[in-house]
């Protein structure tokens, strides 16, 4: 429903993201208060609970104490995303890269989603891929790859809550199937992805993942150093074909990072394409 | 050395921070807040800032010494993440108030952060805050674009501004193909009022698309007039689960006698455990006195959750109903419903409930003796002595909450109990509650006192929140 959120107090901040530190490694800084709050409101909510600290006390003396620590570790910890993110990328892709290879005589198709996150990305893929009538013309893998093992697991499930589904269309969602508050992804979507877990900077993900066609990296590089973003994107290119397209969020660029890859307008967004 | 642009309005010193900007010119700042008296805040802006210089961090440090001994507050505005990181990494964070200060950013700058599903809220509400020609031109020009993310956003920040020349807008918006945008649709078409829509809103409340049902509730729920709950009754006996529970959502926001009664009734012949749940947590909100007694009637449910929600509702209701039987319930099998039947007594002031309260403690789990210690520290008449015997207690919660509900109580005593907790207690749950309550009372010398520790001290929450407070 349409919750105010639980505000936290610092006391309660400090507590909370000493446990999530403890548990997860990851710490918050101060400003990222409201992240707490808009996340975690609704679980409270759900719980009975209207002020943080009867939640730290829940997953602190609980019995099911184990459990709510993951439930909480995945609720702060993975990256929000939704169906159909950043679509321009999404819609030349399908009119224009995949067609484009398959008519230079490309009879298998290798697209990569890094990180993948809890899926959304692949499976957006894979849907408006089945729309066109791709999956027809040419053998076309989806491989999508995440460093969290969790959130690899989440996305092979393949189950939604709505806030997944910021801006899609109505017959999007006959992609799934409604049980509950939750939409589970149809096989036949399902099928054309594969997950994997592995860490984008290293450079042996080049030999775990292989040759591909085109790479969706998006909004992730700005969480790295500039020798994380530089070390990523090596990979990146060692790992394209000719041609090769990578794809980054709309707010990222490969300034000052590589001179790798010659950027390209693709209408309504930029495509790098391997140089 | 780039060009420092700054400027003192109203007491407060904004500079705005460029990639360029170096060492020289943060201390630019410091010669402009020596040289004027009248400023009492200083508002570092870093929005065009992606990285931080080491030699501009030391820099900040000087200029926050200064604001130390000035009593100005120094704020960061609009840090990026990796200067977050930064600081946090640097043990400087708490140095400074961090916060983002939307008026630094151009609108098509804001309107991007639409598609942040975190700030998309915050960033919705400031423009609402600041509505004039300029946002809402900008914002039609989004829903003429027809970025469903956009959009969305674009038609909540519009509502939010109660802005009621555009309804057709608003209306034209619920033929939308994509939930998020019809959902936000109607519940602008219910912020502005617009009963015209009243009926056609009633048709999205069995919608199967995502947030709609729960949209069409709240807006009619605001739209509603004498004949609505009545209509919305019917929906209770909807085979859908999902319908059902959005119509009880949808009562409770009416909230009127009828409103109570059908849902009331629903919860004789519901018999689903979710919905049922959901009829108490809403039946709490009714100030009806009949919803005492049913909440309490619930208490002895079958259903261990919904027992829950019943004494967690109860405990939101606030003194005065039903004393003895929370107190009984205290001690309950289930130590949820002993948490929550706890927490229902704060505020109570007869000597006798204390005094069975305090007798408990020894009877009932963790989490409910927390609640018993917190809820003592809301009730007059508390007498020190428990408490105090509580700071020993091998729980560090235990200890923490008795502090607290001692600060409540008896303020002078939680002082003197601080003072010592904060040099022997060996949890830093403690020892922080201990800085906190001293900083709160600030008895003399209390900055000598807390810093006397501080080579000591291990825990970096603790020495970030006094080094934050009193400076190195």
């Amino acid at each position: 429903m349409l919750l105010n959120s639980i505000k936290i107090n610092d006391q309660e901040f400090v507590e909370l993201k000493d446990i999530i530190y403890q548990n997860s490694g990851i710490m918050f800084a101060e400003n990222k208060k409201y992240l707490l709050e808009n996340r975690l409101s609704k679980r409270l909510n759900d719980l009975n609970f209207t002020s943080f600290k009867d939640y730290i006390y829940y997953l602190k003396y609980d019995i099911k104490k184990r459990q709510e620590l993951d439930t909480l570790i995945n609720l702060v910890t993975i990256n929000e995303t939704y169906f159909l993110r950043e679509r321009g990328q999404l819609d030349y892709l399908v009119s224009n890269i995949v067609p484009d290879l398959i008519k230079a005589g490309k009879r298998s198709i290798k697209i990569w989603s890094a990180p993948c996150s809890t899926g959304e990305e692949p499976y957006s893929i894979s849907i408006l891929l089945k729309d066109a009538g791709l999956f027809d013309k040419a053998s076309i893998e989806i491989i999508a790859t995440d460093i969290n093992s969790e959130v690899v697991a989440l996305a092979k499930k393949g189950e939604y809550r709505q806030a997944s589904f910021r801006g899609v269309p109505a017959d999007f969602m006959r992609n799934f199937d409604m049980q509950g508050q939750s939409y589970f992804i149809k096989e036949e979507i399902k099928r054309h992805v594969r997950f994997n877990t592995g860490n984008i900077t290293i450079p042996s993900i080049t030999a775990m993942i292989g040759k591909v066609d085109v790479i969706f990296c998006r909004n992730v590089l700005i969480y790295f150093d500039m020798d994380g973003k530089q070390r990523t994107i090596k990979n990146f290119h060692n790992m394209l074909t000719d041609p090769g397209y990578l794809c980054l969020g709309h707010s990222e660029t490969l300034n000052k990072i590589s001179e790798d890859f010659v950027m390209k307008n693709a209408g309504t967004c930029i495509i790098y394409m391997k140089k | 050395m780039g060009d420092l642009k700054y400027e003192i309005k109203n007491g407060i010193l904004k500079a705005h921070i460029n990639p360029e900007n170096d060492l020289a010119d943060i201390q630019e700042v410091l010669k402009v807040v020596e040289s004027h008296s009248e400023v009492v805040l200083i508002g570092i802006d870093m929005y065009k800032c992606s990285y931080i210089q080491s030699r501009f961090l030391a820099g900040l440090v000087a200029v926050k010494k200064l604001a130390m001994v000035r009593k100005i507050t120094i704020e960061l505005l609009n840090i990026s993440d990796q200067i977050a990181q930064v600081l946090q990494s640097t043990n400087l964070q708490k140095l400074f108030v961090i916060r983002d200060d939307y008026s630094s950013y151009p609108l098509d700058a804001l309107c991007e952060k639409f598609y942040d599903t975190e700030k998309a809220g915050i960033v919705s509400e400031y423009l609402s805050a600041n509505y004039d020609d300029d946002i809402k031109n900008k914002l039609i020009e989004i829903i003429n674009g027809g970025n469903p993310i956009l959009v969305e956003y674009a038609l909540l920040t519009m509502g939010r501004a109660q802005d009621y020349d555009n309804i057709e807008i608003y209306r034209k918006a619920l033929e939308a193909s994509e939930a998020s945008v019809k959902a936000a649709a109607i519940l602008v078409l219910g912020w502005v009022g617009d009963t015209h829509s009243k009926d056609k809103l009633y048709s999205y409340l069995t919608s199967k698309e995502i947030n709609v049902p729960e949209s069409a509730a709240a807006s009619i729920a605001l739209l509603s007039d004498d004949t609505d709950s009545e209509k919305l009754a019917k929906y209770l006996r909807d085979e859908d689960t999902r319908i059902r529970i959005v119509a009880i959502y949808a009562l409770s926001l009416i909230n009127d006698e009828k409103a109570f009664e059908y849902l009331a009734e629903a919860l004789k012949y519901e018999k689903e455990e979710q919905v049922r749940i959901q009829l108490a947590k809403k039946i709490a909100l009714f100030r009806d006195k009949r919803a005492g007694t049913i909440l309490l009637e619930l208490l002895d449910d079958g259903s261990i959750p919904l027992r829950e929600a019943a004494a967690s509702g109860l405990s939101r209701r606030g003194t005065g109903e039903f004393t003895d039987k929370l107190l009984e319930k205290v001690c309950d099998n289930d130590n949820w419903v002993g948490f929550f039947a706890a927490k229902s007594l704060a505020g109570i002031e007869d000597e006798n409930v204390i005094k069975k309260l305090e007798s408990f403690y020894d009877k009932v789990e963790q989490n409910v003796k927390l609640a018993i210690v917190e809820v003592l520290g809301k009730c007059q008449g508390v007498d020190a002595a428990f408490l105090l015997s509580k700071i020993n207690d091998e729980n560090e919660d235990i200890r923490k909450e008795a502090l607290n509900s001692l600060n409540l109580r008896h303020g002078p005593v939680a002082l003197t109990a601080a003072m010592k907790l904060y040099n022997t207690d060996s949890s830093w749950l403690v020892r922080y509650k201990a800085v906190n309550i001293i900083l709160e009372q600030k008895p003399v010398g209390y900055d000598t006192l807390l810093r006397a520790r501080l080579k000591d001290e291990t825990n970096k929450y603790i020495l970030e929140h006094i080094i934050g407070e009193i400076g190195e």
